[in-house]
């Protein structure tokens, strides 16, 4: 990530939001080419993004962005039509633009430009006659890109590295006129070789009513500090028809890049030195230079230092760079403002109440905390809500761009594009989606020909669709294309040995083994060939949300995937349960209910129990966790449901409903998968938050599991099903 | 060149179009001095002024000079040319302390 400063940071946010608003907008053009308003929509986002570039020292986006903003501005003005080769032109130069974003201001090398000279090589038929000339760098500099320029429109050959910053003294002869020569137009000429800031000394100058004054010669001394990435002599080179009667003095003071209201700064500091000697001068800049330079050095260092205050340390930073920065609608931040008041008020109350002992009102002003701080959790965590839209656009675009590629005919529809996530769960899901959407399109949807055969219609249909059920946001990815065989997959399976020949299981499980990293399906399962590299990654990174995945496939009908996510990362509601004096957090989106049961003798990590008059596999915590202590005469059974699975754990108390604040485990507890957490408790303790459907997996894979229970036991009830191998230790 | 003058009350505006080079500069210097000298308010209207040199640049920095050893200073009424506001932008004329104000852009009236 580039060390920017805020202004330069607001500005990257929003090109790349314009840029997302131009990628959307350009897509539905295609849909509907005569859309005057989309077209007027794109025209004004490549135009702020320019505008912005000038200003914030971006030379080479604002250079290559004219030239897309002129083939625009012919569009919307109704002299080009609107065409698909000429939106995939402006989408890839929509992306290279997003590139150059990436890029410091100061640290765009040639090879970047010509990637940009490439792609504007490819506007040209596009552009009317005179406008081709303007954005080329070799062509005359239009005087617009001068504001502040560096790597720009330059007329002399850049070199690379950082520019060099010359002083040049120019004192023209009085009769410099007398022999054509002009020094304005002299000074015009350097102004084309880099960022030029000119100080005139006019004390020479004499008086209007002075009789000694002759408007027909030049007076006075020009002092230049220019910033320029060329060699000296293309300066000196303006210079060449004067040199012998003026004076010219040119010498190098620093290189690296200033900004031009630094170089204003530090041409005052010659202010008075017209008769000053060179050395003399070269003095006194080099004094306001260092000090310059040492101002600007001391202000990126506070600027450092703030960051660093704030940057978390080690792990967490690389997680949360992606989140550095957030739009947030006025109207939450204005009821997080009004709960703070309140929470001031109840502050107060409390404080009463303390004072006069009164423990009712004390008892009040908790309830109302209570209340209070649920809303305020609620409203704070809403602030890192974001619709998933804003992910949903890109994909329109890779499903445009994917089915082209591959020839094929897709239909790509997003529904609740509002739905809303965490910023952190929406940034981290989008690779998982890319993922299975080109698996959509590569392998589930047929090509036209074998669609019409199948008596499908030529295009196929993929829908993306996102809203919420619960504490969970759903998304779905479905297409209708010739669906997963399921034949085929239990044949692989039992090739690779994931499955035992004799073993039965339903079709859902089946499927879920697409997700197993050793699965290759490469020869085997035609339509999911390829599926397999990155499946398993899709699920860990969904996993690591804290969310689900699950297929579902009919053949010739197509296939769905779902994935189930919390909706934040940061707080869940749950319940507190004590194993062995230890307490943990199970979370409240999982518990159906709780039981009770008599304990006798001996107990096993997985037993049976009675529920509803279902039986139903009993896991102990204490036995499974090897809890110290003595067994309770009676144990607390916490009732839980995963994916259909009810599932009982025995546990020695529970305490109750509790909010848990989720603060991550390090690293090297990574493999304790069934924990997802601590959280701090009201006393200072901790507990463990335990991640039932991870935790269902590791019972399953003790030594102990039903599987070998179940050969030297007799009894039939509903035993936790044995599942193939899973790769999740 | 071309001159136009128009008085009004204490006011005199003066309106320069054309070239404005050195063959002129000693025309325009005629015409600038007797203003400085009886006119308490000497306005320039430099909108059609289309090509300079460093010699009206000079000529208004010396008509500025001279105007406020009595107090009184150059106005502009209009807007810059595109030829007057580079040549004072390259030449660093519109950063010189007595030229700074009639050379900025603020909004004026006329």
């Amino acid at each position: 990530m580039i060390e920017v400063d805020a202004a330069t940071a607001t500005y990257i946010e929003e090109a790349k939001e314009l840029l997302g608003e131009l990628e959307q907008g350009l897509l539905e053009l295609e849909n509907n080419p005569g859309d005057q308003e989309r077209l007027d929509a794109c025209f004004r986002a490549m135009h702020t993004i320019k505008g912005g570039g000038a200003m914030f020292g971006f030379e080479e986006i604002s250079r290559f962005t004219h030239a897309v903003e002129t083939v625009l501005d012919q569009v919307r003005s109704g002299h080009l039509p609107v065409t698909k080769p000429l939106l995939s032109l402006i989408l890839s130069a929509r992306d290279h633009i997003l590139a150059l974003l990436g890029i410091p201001q100061d640290a765009v090398d040639d090879d970047t430009r010509r990637v940009s000279d490439a792609l504007l090589a490819n506007f040209a038929p596009f552009l009317p006659e005179d406008a081709t000339a303007a954005p080329t760098r070799s062509a005359a500099p239009s005087l617009a890109t001068y504001d502040d320029g560096d790597g720009g429109v330059l007329a002399c050959e850049a070199r690379p590295g950082p520019p060099g910053i010359y002083w040049l003294r120019f004192a023209p002869d009085p009769a410099i006129l007398s022999t054509g020569n002009d020094p304005v137009r002299l000074l015009a000429e350097l102004d084309t070789m880099g960022l030029t800031r000119c100080l005139y000394h006019e004390d020479a100058l004499p008086d209007l009513d002075d009789p000694n004054y002759n408007p027909e010669l030049a007076y006075g001394v020009f002092d230049l500090l220019v910033r320029t990435p060329c060699a000296p002599n293309s300066l000196r080179d303006v210079f060449i028809f004067v040199e012998g009667e003026s004076d010219i003095v040119m010498e190098r003071i620093h290189v690296g890049a200033i900004r031009g209201d630094d170089l204003s700064d530090l041409l005052e500091a010659l202010q008075g030195l017209d008769r000053a000697e060179p050395p003399e001068v070269l003095q006194a800049l080099h004094r306001a230079l260092d000090h310059k330079l040492g101002e600007i050095s001391a202000a990126k260092a506070s600027t450092q230092a703030r960051i660093a205050k704030l940057a978390p340390s080690g792990g967490q930073r690389a997680h949360l760079q992606a989140a550095a920065s957030l739009r947030v609608d006025a109207a939450r931040l204005d009821s997080v403002v009004n709960m703070a008041g309140e929470l001031v008020i109840l502050q107060s109350r409390l404080r009463q109440a303390v004072k006069a002992n009164d423990i009712e009102a004390a008892a009040a002003v908790d309830e109302d905390l209570e209340r209070l701080t649920d809303a305020m959790r609620d409203v704070a965590l809403g602030l890192r809500m974001l619709p998933i839209g804003t992910v949903f656009s890109q994909f329109t675009r890779l499903v445009r761009d994917l089915s082209g590629s591959l020839g094929k005919e897709v239909e790509f529809e997003a529904l609740g594009g509002d739905t809303e996530l965490d910023k952190t769960v929406i940034d981290r899901l989008k690779d998982p989606l890319i993922h299975l959407l080109r698996n959509s399109l590569d392998h589930g949807i047929e090509s036209p020909e074998v669609r019409v055969a199948a008596g499908k219609p030529s295009r196929g249909r993929v829908t993306l669709s996102a809203r919420h059920s619960g504490g969970n946001v759903i998304i779905s990815i479905a297409d209708d294309g010739r669906g997963i065989d399921a034949a085929a997959v239990r044949r692989k399976a039992i090739d690779q040995g994931i499955l035992s020949p004799e073993t039965e299981i339903s079709e859902k499980e089946l499927f879920e083994l697409i997700f197993a990293p050793g699965f290759s399906t490469a020869t085997a399962v035609s339509n999911i060939s390829g599926r397999g590299v990155g499946m398993d990654v899709v699920k860990r990174n969904i996993e690591a949300l804290r969310g689900l995945v699950e297929v579902e496939s009919a053949p010739s009908k197509g296939t769905t995937v779902t994935i189930r996510l919390p909706l934040t990362l940061a707080i869940i509601d749950g319940f507190c349960v004590v194993v062995g004096g230890e307490s943990y957090i199970v979370p409240l989106v999982n518990l159906r209910g709780f039981q009770e049961r008599c304990v006798a003798g001996e107990t096993r990590i997985v037993e049976n129990i009675e529920r509803m008059g279902e039986l139903i596999p009993l896991v102990s915590l204490r036995r499974l966790f090897g809890a110290p202590g003595p067994l309770p005469p009676y144990e607390r059974v916490v009732v839980t449901e995963v994916e259909g699975e009810i599932v009982g754990f025995s546990v020695d108390k529970v305490v109750g409903r509790q909010q848990a604040v989720i603060k991550s485990l390090d690293d090297c507890y990574r493999n304790l998968k069934w924990i997802s957490g601590t959280t701090i408790n009201g006393d200072g303790s901790i507990s463990l938050i335990l991640d039932i459907p991870q935790l269902i997996r590791f019972v399953r894979e003790t030594e102990e599991s039903p599987l070998a229970a179940r050969e030297g036991l007799p009894y039939t009830g509903p035993v936790m099903q044995p599942r193939p191998r899973s790769p999740y230790p | 060149m071309n001159l136009d003058q128009t008085e009004q009350d204490n006011r005199l505006l003066l309106t320069i179009t054309g070239k404005c080079t050195v063959e002129h500069a000693a025309a325009l210097r005629d015409a600038l001095l007797p203003a400085t000298e009886t006119t308490k308010e000497l306005a320039l209207d430099l909108s059609g002024v289309e090509g300079v040199d460093i010699t009206f640049l000079q000529l208004l920095l010396a008509t500025e000079q001279t105007l406020a050893k009595r107090g009184a200073h150059l106005l502009r009424v209009g807007s810059l040319s595109e030829a007057v506001s580079e040549a004072a932008r390259v030449s660093g004329f519109d950063q010189t302390p007595r030229l700074k104000t009639f050379f900025s852009d603020e909004e004026r009236d006329g």
